[in-house]
């Protein structure tokens, strides 16, 4: 246990600092940091900010939003994970932070499920597959005929080595068996961009960058990876219903404390952000977004990011994605 | 053959070809690819290669030339103090804040101004602090601890 | 025709209510100052300000934010012609001639140029943008990664003629900033290059670093060193333009407001080639390049026209599809999703008063800009009275913080040290930073869309030369790549044969 060295003086220094026992009676003293380790303006920061702003009505204290991007995400969680465990440092973690960069980054500074402690997970975007203006295709299996009969007609677009897309797409090319060229791109925005057009064919985006498009006409959507089908697209069919089974991809997030933080100050935590999550406002706000609202427990949330990080592990080492 | 050395165009050239073969080097384990697969090797070893190449061909002329610029005079004790500034103002901001940061980064700066004015640069460094906490962090609100966290 | 000015009269009459240009107003105003700070860019001024505007209604922010925007953006330019800072990427060309011009005693004339510059290139952009998007739309489209391509090498060689002394100094500059544009994980691979394990590195090096090293740190050494002592900048002759540098400015701006209003609507790299490739036109057009670089009102204007005549039409993506081309777009995206407007091509139909708002008032931004800094010049050039000795610690001080806060790393900062070493090292060797920047910015897009044509097209080079857009770019590179080296080459000859 080498980290516990650092967690106990960091521990330590935390309870000489409040005489008696660092405890949820006297949490929080003062403003929250909620560390969000990606670029402001995307669904994710949004969401954080909308719970930030409902949390610091609950706790009575500050909750104030602190963007930290790079590494994927490894920047921001890296410092929380290395932050005092007294509740007053908070991280909006991802699928990318906790379940997908450990098994893609060569070298990790933190390791997720050891360093930071799950509070609860704030909400899920479901990712969807939809095809260009050009592709004459209005289901999986048109799609599916199409690239067989010309594999190298079809390239898919993703926002970059190991994002969601890619991996989704990596899954899709092994579950028919047709290997397709992957084409990486800088986010979100530019692979949206090549898709429209027609540099790519198609490609398996958050629901929330897509949904514009797909109600504007302009992309053409085939199936939700999810097992559910989504509320914000309710004619459109799970991955499982248009024949390719075993497909349950989503993009999610929820809030992390670094390990060691004592369990009631976790517990305060999760409930005023499980209580921000259940506020009609917010629920509207992440709406807006294509967010699904989860607010589970800690345990909940704990078990899920397990298995997450247990199954992406496989997903990524079939997509070949590597940073190193 | 000193003062050839010491032109502008001699030493501009080795430091291009230095960074050309810094760059090469460290590129080189980066896989290659092929054409239709380019890796992320290929472009920094030809840029790389391409800046020695020319950082080459302008130290040589420089060396060369009949007549070349020679290096200008220097001093490099006012950048010392402005380096030491801003490395004080990166090391204090998140463990002494806002206010700690900017008093240490224009202390040090003003040393690279003479004559030395103890008074007026303490009046100057209190004035420019209490204006950044007063724009970044009470009129913007930026998350930037005023007195360490 | 009433289907043409309808909308616009819709837009007006929402970007007109008094409580609408208040805020326009406010945004440029606020942009203005706190964009002026050397060292906070536009990025990072409306990332500063976006908070401010959460408690208004959704089309006053997002009016509020567009002037923040323009505000900011101007700022910057006073900063690059005061100073010599560029703030962000595409006043890298203004410092050229703004700051010859300012050390020529002519600070009040740049401001003044640039600002009615900026007011024509914005009125005609925003005409652009109202009636053209559509096409300027599918024009976009035209462009894929053959295309982006070819531009990008386009640019490169608009690099070299930025620089008004050693062109073989100026082409190693361009590719030493190529080379440090490669830093961080390659997008095609997910190869860490140059990052020496160092998790920062990881996206790589931040342009406000460099630009804080390469001319901020680096120009204060310099200055120090010199002795700089008060008033020593020329004396200022007059605040506002001559009638000859009118002249010489006017065509100039219409120019540039053509190359911008076209670039600005490329993603990613068309705003920020836009000025390059208007100081490069002009470059060529004039009977005295020689001038360029030491003053040349048209040096100014050119670039601030295509800068803010971009500006405007980088909104057309976002507006028309919801895709956001750039930094600053998407943050305005993201301010549109808090305000719980979703961004797409749908907004026109089901907003129009917030569509047409938004558009009109960016004419009325503009007009704000030009009424709120005509004024303001005599102030900014009066800081230029301010001994230097107050001025660097509080222009070096604004630096760190700019650079702190865009990502909220002190790693930066340390790297803006790093940068001004360096700096200081090309000043005293005489090369310039200028073809640096511009090949920092470029490479790393160059050599993206080059693999990405590659891999698209299974590893077949013709796709560069099979399309049209792509030709004809390429085409254009290599006949100002001649008209670069010729009179170099022809020099060297001429004084080998005087030899």
């Amino acid at each position: 246990m080498k980290l516990s060295r650092r967690h106990f003086i960091a521990a330590a220094g935390a309870a000489a600092a409040l005489p008696g026992i660092a405890s949820a009676q006297t949490f929080p003293s003062r403003p929250i940091r909620f560390v969000v380790p990606f670029p402001p303006g995307g669904s994710l920061d949004v969401s954080a900010r909308a719970v930030a702003d409902r949390m610091t009505v609950l706790l009575g204290q500050t909750v104030v939003v602190e963007n930290r991007p790079g590494a994927g995400g490894n920047v921001g969680v890296d410092l929380v994970a290395k932050s005092a465990p007294d509740g007053h440092t908070i991280v909006m973690g991802a699928l990318s932070t906790h379940a997908v960069n450990p098994h893609l980054y060569a070298k990790m500074p933190f390791e997720p499920l050891r360093d930071t402690v799950a509070i609860t997970q704030v909400g899920d975007v479901p990712n969807i597959l939809v095809v260009g203006p050009s592709v004459k295709a209005d289901t999986v299996a048109d799609l599916v005929r199409l690239i067989k009969a010309n594999p190298k007609g079809f390239n898919y677009g993703s926002g970059g080595n190991g994002s969601g897309g890619h991996l989704a797409g990596a899954l899709f090319a092994d579950r028919i068996g047709v290997p397709i060229e992957h084409i990486p791109y800088q986010g979100g925005a530019p692979q949206l961009n090549a898709l429209l057009s027609g540099e790519t064919q198609f490609t398996f985006d958050n629901l929330a960058n897509a949904f514009p498009q797909i109600e504007a006409g302009k992309l053409r959507p085939l199936a939700v990876t999810t097992p559910r089908r989504s509320a914000q697209v309710p004619n459109v069919p799970t991955m499982g219903e248009a024949g390719i089974a075993g497909f349950d991809i989503s993009t999610w997030f929820g809030i992390f404390a670094p390990a060691g933080t004592p369990a009631d100050i976790v517990q305060k935590l999760a409930t005023a952000s499980i209580a921000a999550l259940k506020d009609p406002a917010t629920v509207e706000r992440l709406a807006k977004l294509a967010v699904v609202p989860v607010g589970n427990t800690p345990a909940e949330f704990t078990a899920f990011v397990r298995a997450e990080h247990a199954k992406y592990r496989e997903i990524v080492r079939l997509s070949g994605a590597r940073v190193d | 053959m000193k003062g050839r050395l010491l032109r502008t165009g001699t030493l501009a050239g080795g430091l291009f070809v230095l960074f050309g073969l810094l760059a090469v080097t460290l590129a080189w384990n980066y896989p290659a690819g092929d054409l239709r697969r380019m890796g992320p090797g290929w472009v920094p070893v030809a840029l790389g290669a391409a800046l020695a190449v020319l950082g080459g061909g302008i130290g040589l002329a420089g060396l060369f030339a009949r007549e070349g610029a020679a290096l200008p005079e220097r001093d490099p004790r006012p950048l010392f103090w402005l380096l030491l500034g801003v490395a004080a103002f990166a090391f204090l901001l998140e463990r002494a804040g806002l206010i700690a940061a900017i008093l240490a980064c224009v202390g040090f700066a003003r040393l690279g101004e003479r004559p030395y004015r103890p008074v007026e640069t303490a009046v100057l460094a209190a004035f420019l602090a209490a204006l950044g906490a007063g724009i970044f962090v009470y009129g913007l609100g930026l998350p930037i601890p005023l007195f360490g966290r | 025709m009433s289907e043409l000015f309808d909308p616009l009269l819709l837009g007006f009459g929402v970007a007109l209510t008094p409580v609408n240009v208040f805020w326009c107003l406010a945004g440029a105003l606020l942009g203005t100052l706190i964009g002026v700070l050397p060292g906070i860019g536009p990025v990072a001024t409306i990332a500063m300000l976006l908070p401010v505007t959460f408690s208004l209604e959704p089309v006053g922010a997002l009016i509020m934010l567009a002037g923040i925007y323009y505000g900011a953006q101007y700022g910057g330019s006073t900063t690059a012609i005061l100073v010599n800072m560029p703030g962000e990427s595409s006043s890298v060309v203004t410092c050229l001639d703004g700051h010859a011009m300012a050390r020529n005693g002519r600070a009040g004339a740049a401001l003044a140029i640039a600002a009615l510059a900026s007011f024509f290139a914005g009125t005609v952009a925003t005409l652009v943008v109202a009636l053209a998007s559509p096409a300027m739309v599918r024009f976009a489209q035209l462009f894929q990664a053959p295309e982006y391509f070819s531009l990008m090498a386009f640019g490169l060689v608009a690099a070299i003629v930025l620089a008004h002394g050693s062109v073989a100094k100026a082409v190693a500059m361009t590719l030493l900033g190529l080379v440090l544009g490669l830093v961080g994980t390659d997008v095609n691979s997910g190869q860490l290059r140059f990052t020496f394990g160092i998790p920062e590195l990881s996206d790589g090096i931040g342009f406000v670093p460099l630009a804080m090293g390469l001319f901020a740190i680096a120009e204060i050494a310099v200055q120090l060193e010199r002795h700089f002592v008060r008033g020593q900048s020329a004396a200022i002759e007059g605040l506002w333009p001559t009638r000859a540098e009118l002249r010489e400015a006017a065509p100039a701006a219409a120019r540039g407001t053509l190359v911008g209003s076209i670039l600005g609507v490329l993603p990613g790299g068309g705003a920020l080639l836009s000025s390059f490739a208007a100081y490069t036109l002009e470059k060529k057009l004039s009977a005295h390049p020689e001038r360029f670089g030491k003053g040349a009102a048209a040096g100014v204007a050119a670039p601030e026209a295509a800068n803010n005549a971009g500006a405007q039409t980088s909104f057309i993506p976002m507006l028309t599809l919801g895709i956001p081309p750039n930094a600053v777009m998407a943050l305005m995206i993201g301010a549109m999703s808090i305000h719980g407007i979703v961004p797409g091509p749908q907004v026109m139909t089901r907003e129009p008063a917030l569509f047409w708002g938004l558009i009109a008032s960016m004419w009325v931004g503009n007009l704000m800009l030009v009424i709120i800094n005509l004024p303001l010049i005599g102030l900014w050039v009066s800081l230029l009275r301010v001994p230097y000795r107050l001025l660097y610690p509080a222009i070096l001080v604004f630096c760190c913080i700019g650079v702190y806060g865009l990502n909220n790393s002190t790693f930066e900062v340390a790297l803006a040290l790093a940068f001004g070493v360096l700096g200081y090292v090309f000043v005293k060797l005489g090369c310039e930073p200028a073809p640096l920047l511009l090949g920092f910015i470029l490479g790393p897009m160059m050599e993206e869309n080059l693999r990405r044509a590659m891999r698209i097209s299974r590893g077949d080079p013709l796709v560069f030369v099979e399309r049209p857009i792509s030709l004809a770019l390429l085409v254009l590179a290599v006949l100002l790549l001649v008209a670069v080296l010729a009179p170099s080459v022809r020099r060297a000859r001429e004084k080998a044969f005087v030899e």
